[in-house]
């Protein structure tokens, strides 16, 4: 039984939440969920203005989780394999923002949520261009904070561990409980990386 | 003896601005050096006043930035120093940013440093170690409403020397990023989006209560590039006359005037 948050009757768009627990989540909280598609880079706001066309009131909610991964360091990384990274996990992530930002803007505010990964916050230099990527999208969630608080709109980040359920965290994120949280990033990573963790009491 | 004596160096955007005021630094300092710029007129008198070689290229060409970086290595004998600096930037909010304004400065300030970045490794190593130095800006520490893709952009390239750093670290190659304010001449003065270049006097100052200069940021990374910098790796220096240091840094340098 989770927390009641106050989420029931509240519109949300999903995008590239392949995370099951987020959308189940949010539903188990009564909120109305439609996930956004689309294959084709220019039509994300066409994709946006349909599915605001099935709700009268307000953009609640945006969760953007654009998590492709990609192994390798920044010298391994070839070059297209590095453009599509950076095309799916930061460049459709502001087109996305984009598009909801001028939608709450227009219905009087909401929530952004975008989920980034850990390498966003402490490199992590295995899957450069990952974190590359999603340092990008932290400043991302931070401009668009800065810019919607005349508009009622917050945006942050999430960054997990890979496989961390971040669906409390979003849900949390969506309601009036994290009212003032604007432009936060959030590590979700059992405290990896808070610090350096050495022993040296060996 | 100069600093950078037998250091020899490739600055990309070295015919204006900041990368020209790298180039001069560099010379100053004994650097063998090799600039590269879009515009060839420009290039060209530059490198007949700083002494330099110009190649022209487009950083958003990887053929081009591939050819550079061999012609460099074909001029110098070799290659030890890296300063990725071609930039631009769009004076929008990141909410108003259009497509064609986005896919332009994540190419050239993102895909156009990590091109270089990558061409020059091997070279590099080949030298048996050496320096690759990022011009990013204060933005890319925190951002700015007023630049939104530009701050975006920054901040990726801020990760971009992090993740580099580890990976070229253990070749001897150290990777640092030297974070500008507003500098003038420099990127603030020729601005897509303003009709005419911005009037540094109208600016919003820092502590220290000027603009800062070309030769501010050419300091920062000639320290990199030299021995002095030796175990620098993987590090990010402002240089912004103090603006990323409080909220309301900007104050300081207002109050103390009236």
């Amino acid at each position: 039984m989770s927390a009641n948050l106050g989420l029931a009757g509240r519109f949300a768009l999903l995008a590239g939440a392949n995370d099951t627990g987020v959308r189940q989540r949010l539903r188990d909280d009564g909120m109305e969920v439609v996930e956004l598609e689309t294959d084709d880079r220019a039509s994300w706001d066409q994709a946006v203005a349909e599915a605001m066309r099935s709700t009268p009131g307000k953009l609640d909610l945006l969760v953007i989780s654009q998590d492709t991964s990609l192994e390798g360091s920044l010298g391994e990384t070839p070059e297209p394999a590095f453009l599509e990274l950076l095309e799916k996990n930061l460049t459709a992530a502001f087109r996305i923002g984009r598009a909801c930002f001028a939608a709450m803007r227009e219905r009087g505010g909401g929530s952004i949520v975008f989920v980034a990964s850990e390498g966003a916050v402490r490199a992590v230099h295995e899957s450069a261009a990952v974190s590359v990527a999603a340092a990008g999208l932290i400043a991302v969630a931070e401009l668009f904070a800065a810019e919607g608080a005349s508009h009622g709109i917050r945006a942050n980040a999430v960054c997990p561990r890979r496989g961390t359920d971040v669906s409390a965290v979003v849900a949390w994120l969506a309601s009036d409980e994290s009212a003032h949280l604007s432009g936060a990033t959030l590590r979700v990573d059992d405290a990896e990386g808070a610090a350096m963790v050495v022993d040296t009491r060996i | 003896m100069g600093r950078l004596e037998g250091v020899r160096a490739l600055v990309t955007g070295g015919s204006s601005g900041i990368g020209a005021s790298i180039v001069e630094r560099f010379r100053s300092e004994g650097a063998a050096v090799v600039f590269t710029g879009r515009d060839q007129t420009r290039g060209r008198e530059v490198a007949g006043r700083l002494g330099a070689e110009f190649v022209q290229a487009d950083t958003r060409d990887r053929a081009e930035v591939e050819r550079s970086v061999s012609t460099a290595v074909d001029i110098l004998g070799g290659l030890d120093a890296l300063v990725a600096n071609a930039g631009v930037l769009h004076e929008v909010p990141l909410s108003e940013t259009t497509d064609e304004a986005w896919d332009s400065v994540v190419e050239t300030n993102v895909v156009g440093y990590y091109r270089y970045a990558v061409a020059c490794l091997a070279h590099l190593r080949v030298a048996g170690g050496g320096s690759i130095t990022m011009i990013s800006s204060d933005a890319g520490v925190w951002g700015e409403t007023a630049i939104g893709a530009y701050s975006v952009s920054k901040r990726a390239v801020n990760m971009l020397v992090q993740t580099l750093a580890v990976e070229a670290g253990p070749s001897g190659i150290r990777v640092n990023a030297v974070c500008p304010g507003d500098t003038a001449p420099g990127m603030a003065t020729h601005v897509a989006g303003r009709d005419e270049s911005s009037d540094p006097s109208s600016w919003i100052l820092p502590p220290l209560a000027r603009v800062g200069t070309g030769a501010d940021v050419a300091a920062a990374v000639t320290f990199y590039a030299s021995p002095d910098g030796a175990f620098c790796n993987g590090s990010v220096l402002l240089v912004d006359g103090g603006m990323r240091a409080s909220l309301r840094a900007s104050a300081a340098a207002r109050d103390a005037r009236r």
